[in-house]
């Protein structure tokens, strides 16, 4: 993932600017990065208000940590790296950790292959299939942390292999064996319906 | 560093040596906490290929089960006082607790619970030195099973 | 190319990692194959599906998300006044801040995530007892120069 220069600015400048007392730099960087920290948040914890929250304490937290933040690396991975692990916590605290049941009762192993059938692709097409959305996110909710933060990182925010490695601190090996596993965890949900 | 507190603190080079040559004796670690570490590794025949995060366990885990394929999939560390409890997320949503319980010199005792949910899988109290390691494997997960490597430091 | 080999090649596509010849030798497949085609058609959706989901809750969330930096600045200015007050008193610390971080580096073990490989350096395990509620456990020892194993034999 290569450093972001909207506007020609680029995020080490922002940091470097930021160390030396001037805030808005870092408003900079928060404007830079908060769509995309927000949807890799919102697809771990899977709620909206959750996720903000998520957002917002990986920001404070990494404007506290800059002075931690080694010049030459990439801050959006070093960034990442606070992000996952708050989502990940807030997790594990939330009501929804508890309300899912490990029950794959309602997934169809025998969906036979439909005649003709085009998955949604957009957030109008799939908010015209509740259903189909519904069913996804329970799929996303009953994935292990790690493996649905790969599968986030890897499909929502299109992160490289080794950065997504680098990110979790784990091996390439471990990031695709995760990936494989929730795919083919997402892919039985989706087997299992159909377009109306 | 020394030369700098020393400039605006005259007079405290002797007492700050003094201060770092007794700290230089510290363990790295204080001596009432542990570290448990906790390696998740999926056991299978699909494939044939070892992780080389498994350092030196690989060739005694190829002596020891006959599967084909070692895959290190998660690596967890707590440090714990005695008394304390420390929690581990584990693969297929299993979840292992380990509480440090008192012992003596440099032997340590753990009481670990391993849980599928609701069900207790495994209740065990251990006593190994530090740098020990006991594997606790058996549970599916995929294709194959999970070991656990469990060591305490 | 048999479905066996189909479906390791999907998830190669999906990976980003199939060769030219064999993404058209799976094409091929996929043609006269509707299993394999659902299997395609739906690995190859998960990531549009799921970021189509993500959009959706971006879109839901859009307003609270514009004021991202306003709300941030304010958790910013909430965590300063705090941390004031803790430096305040670190200030007239007769110990210099430099000696600090030399105390800090030397209690505590650097946790970083690049750690060494798993090097034990006993297999000496007492097991005091041993207890399931679902599985039949068993005790395995290979030998002095191997870890012992507890292994769990769940319940049918």
């Amino acid at each position: 993932m290569k450093e972001r220069e909207q506007g020609g600015v680029p995020d080490d400048v922002l940091i470097r600017t930021t160390l030396a007392g001037d805030d808005a730099a870092f408003g900079e960087l928060v404007e830079r990065y908060k769509g995309r920290a927000f949807a890799v948040a919102v697809g771990i914890v899977g709620d909206g208000d959750d996720a903000l929250d998520v957002v917002q304490d990986s920001f404070i937290k990494a404007y506290y940590k800059l002075k931690a933040f080694r010049f030459g690396s990439n801050f959006y991975t070093w960034f990442y790296r606070l992000l996952v692990n708050q989502a990940i916590d807030r997790w594990r605290k939330s009501a929804r950790s508890a309300e899912v049941p490990f029950d794959e009762s309602w997934l169809s192993e025998d969906a036979s292959p439909p005649d003709s059938f085009a998955y949604p692709r957009t957030p109008e097409d799939l908010a015209g299939n509740r259903e189909l959305g519904d069913a996804l996110q329970r799929a996303v909710d009953a994935l292990p942390e790690y493996h649905r933060a790969v599968i986030v990182l890897r499909e929502v925010d299109g992160m490289a292999y080794d950065e997504i490695a680098r990110v979790l601190g784990c091996s390439v090996g471990t990031v695709m064996s995760r990936l494989h596993y929730a795919r083919g965890k997402l892919k039985e949900s989706l087997k299992s319906h159909r377009d109306r | 560093m020394l030369s700098a507190a020393s400039r605006k603190y005259p007079g405290i080079r002797a007492p700050l040596l003094l201060l770092l040559l007794l700290l230089a004796a510290v363990p790295s670690e204080a001596a009432d906490t542990v570290a448990v570490e906790v390696g998740s590794v999926y056991a299978s025949n699909e494939g044939a290929s070892i992780d080389p995060a498994l350092g030196t366990i690989r060739g005694k885990l190829q002596s020891m089960f006959n599967y084909t394929s070692y895959r290190m999939l998660d690596r967890k560390r707590r440090s714990l006082s005695v008394g304390e409890a420390g929690e581990f997320e584990l693969p297929g949503r299993r979840t292992m607790r380990a509480t440090l319980l008192p012992a003596q010199g440099d032997k340590v005792r753990l009481s670990i619970r391993i849980s599928d949910g609701p069900r207790n899988l495994l209740t065990t109290t251990l006593g190994l030195r530090r740098g020990g390691m006991v594997l606790v494997g058996g549970p599916s997960h995929q294709a194959g099973v999970l070991i656990l490597l469990i060591s305490a430091e | 190319m048999d479905c066996r080999a189909a479906l390791t090649s999907i998830e190669a596509k999906a990976d980003g990692l199939l060769p030219r010849e064999e993404a058209a030798e799976l094409a091929g497949h996929l043609a006269g194959c509707p299993a394999c085609s659902a299997e395609d058609a739906a690995i190859s959706a998960t990531g549009p599906v799921l970021r189509a989901l993500t959009g959706i809750r971006a879109m839901e969330k859009a307003p609270a998300l514009d004021a991202m930096w306003t709300r941030v600045r304010a958790g910013i200015e909430e965590s300063g006044e705090t941390r004031r007050r803790s430096s305040w008193i670190a200030r007239w610390a007769w110990i210099p801040a430099a000696v600090a971080l030399a105390v800090f580096a030397l209690l505590f073990y650097p946790s970083g995530t690049d750690r060494a490989p798993f090097h034990p350096s006993s297999f000496d395990v007492a097991v005091e007892d041993v207890e399931s509620d679902v599985a039949t456990v068993a005790l395995v020892d290979k030998g002095e120069d191997l870890p012992r194993v507890i292994w769990i034999i769940e319940d049918a």
